[in-house]
């Protein structure tokens, strides 16, 4: 059971990725902006980071640049959960330190498959 | 009624043409009349024409003769034409200001139908997904409910004991069998206590037989002890010690022979004890043979219908499995349908403000040219607002002054994709 937290300003996205990952026996936490996620990570262990991209404030991309900047979270997962799918911004998020990127509408059983991947 | 002078200026735009075909007659004369003719026939066709709008042309309607028959002054002809030309730069502008925020409320409304038969298709995804659920869950439940059903009732092909039972009756029926097995055991056990017994009363007999073979063999060497006695007696010829010993001789042969007749009765228990147990023996044996066929009658039946049973429950397990995979396959296109609604939802939000915005500033633009063409038509009226707008393409509420962007430069949200078309790829850096 791993410790995992969601970032995403969408209500509805944030219920289904938490749905699918509690169901599979993960502790989730969900933060609606970028900010709110810094707190979040600040004050908690997180063992997973899953991050939106088009968020209000601070978005995705600068949301792992900052993760990578805490000492506790530089090696820790963080995938991107997005409707984007330019390699630009692909490019983006991977030279910001994101560990991968998963195209939204997401299915469940890859996105359990993806986190278990990247958490072993 | 309408004048004659009225009349030939509404059909002034034909007097030329008409004169022209009236000369046509005179040009073959012109060569052969004299100079003056000529000129006074010219003179008169603008006259002959007159006369023929006047007496033969038809009268005109009603409303073009309102239309043609305003009187304006020069100075009101030369306003109406500096305000005919803004109206035409401005008919221009409003011209290109519709054209792009028609296409601009055409790709508002693609989208939107696009986001509507998006929704529409998420929601029929989201209902049948709803629906499997619900049906496969009933599925489930009925399989649960049957294997209770067998767990209480026999079925309907139970033609043999032990064929079709329920559960509880399987556990009855072994405990029975058990019970069964565990008497013959009990009775078994006596048995052999029994025969224990009896092996004891021989070992009892044969101890005694030991005794009395040992008191026997004293006898025989008191006997032989007499014997020689007896030889020295007869050659003392002592006569009273030859009776006594005769005596005593016959007593030992008293007591040999009450000897024998004890390993005789000794020998016979012996042999009825052994009768006894042979016959005990044979009976556990028979009993024995007997229960256990009887079990193995009873123990193969029940054993062969409680795999049948056991493997009935595992099929019924192994199709509440499969409904329940079902169900988890169906929530998980119940959540990426609801993925989709909300990715719909935002890409809309994103098209929204944009577009909306861009067709307020057009019309706003609209609305301040006209306002301003009214005030250069009437100096009279004064605009409500107090700012005075000065022609640029568009003059925002905020005083900015911007291009009207062209159709090309429209904002468009990207086209929502179906599940499946780009979403869910995962790429792991």
């Amino acid at each position: 059971m791993a410790s995992i937290l969601i970032v995403d300003d969408s209500t509805t996205m944030r219920q289904m990725v938490s749905f699918t990952l509690s169901s599979a026996g993960h502790k989730v936490l969900e933060a609606e902006s970028g900010d709110k996620a810094i707190l979040l990570a600040k004050s908690n262990t997180f063992d997973l980071i899953i991050a939106d991209v088009n968020m209000p404030g601070m978005n995705g991309i600068d949301l792992v640049r900052a993760l990578r900047a805490l000492p506790e979270y530089k090696f820790t997962p963080v995938l991107v959960l997005t409707t984007e799918d330019g390699a630009d911004l692909k490019q983006k998020g991977k030279s910001a330190g994101a560990t991968g990127w998963i195209v939204k509408p997401f299915n469940p059983e890859v996105l359990l498959s993806v986190l278990n991947k990247v958490l072993s | 009624m309408i004048t004659p002078a009225q009349k030939l200026r509404f059909y002034r735009e034909r007097m030329p043409l008409m004169s022209l075909y009236l000369a046509l007659p005179w040009l073959w004369a012109a060569l052969i009349v004299p100079w003056w003719v000529s000129v006074v026939g010219l003179i008169l066709l603008p006259v002959a024409a007159a006369m023929i709008v006047v007496a033969v042309f038809p009268t005109p309607p009603a409303s073009r003769r309102a239309t043609d028959d305003i009187q304006l002054s020069d100075a009101q002809i030369e306003k109406m034409r500096e305000a005919s030309s803004g109206l035409h730069n401005l008919l221009e502008r409003w011209s290109t200001l519709s054209r792009s925020t028609g296409v601009n409320l055409e790709s508002a409304r693609q989208q939107v139908d696009d986001v509507i038969l998006h929704s529409e298709a998420a929601v029929l995804e989201i209902t049948n997904s709803f629906v499997g659920v619900t049906r496969k869950t009933r599925t489930q439940m009925e399989y649960a409910l049957s294997l209770l059903q067998q767990a209480r009732t026999p079925g309907e092909n139970a033609a043999h004991k032990g064929d079709d039972l329920p559960l509880p009756e399987y556990i009855r029926a072994s405990e029975a069998m058990l019970k069964s097995l565990t008497a013959h055991l009990l009775h078994f056990s006596e048995a052999s206590l029994e025969l224990v017994q009896r092996q004891e009363r021989v070992r009892e007999q044969t101890r005694r037989i030991d005794d009395l073979l040992d008191q026997m063999t004293s006898l025989a060497g008191q006997v032989g002890r007499f014997a020689l006695s007896t030889s020295a007696m007869v050659q003392g010829s002592r006569r009273n010690d030859f009776t006594n010993m005769a005596d005593k001789v016959r007593g030992l042969s008293q007591a040999a022979n009450d000897l024998s007749r004890e390993v005789r009765q000794s020998l016979e228990g012996i042999k009825e004890e052994m009768s006894g147990a042979h016959t005990a023996l044979n009976n556990m044996a028979r009993e024995a043979r007997t229960t256990a066929q009887e079990a193995i009658a009873e123990v193969e039946p029940l054993g062969k219908a409680m795999l049948a049973k056991n493997q009935q429950v595992a099929e019924i397990l192994d199709r509440i499995n499969t409904a329940g995979h079902e169900i988890q396959q169906d929530i998980n296109q119940i959540i990426i349908a609801m993925q989709f609604q909300d990715i719909i939802q935002q890409k809309l939000e994103r098209l929204k403000t944009p577009v909306f915005t861009q067709v307020l500033d057009a019309l706003r633009s609209l609305s301040d040219e006209t306002r301003f063409l009214h005030q250069r038509i009437n100096p009279k009226l004064v605009d409500v607002s107090g700012v005075t707008r000065t022609g640029p393409f568009r003059v925002a509420r905020s005083g900015a002054v911007s291009a009207v962007s062209t159709p090309e430069e429209q904002p468009t949200a990207t086209e929502p994709k179906p599940p499946g078309e780009s979403g869910g790829k995962v790429e792991l850096f």
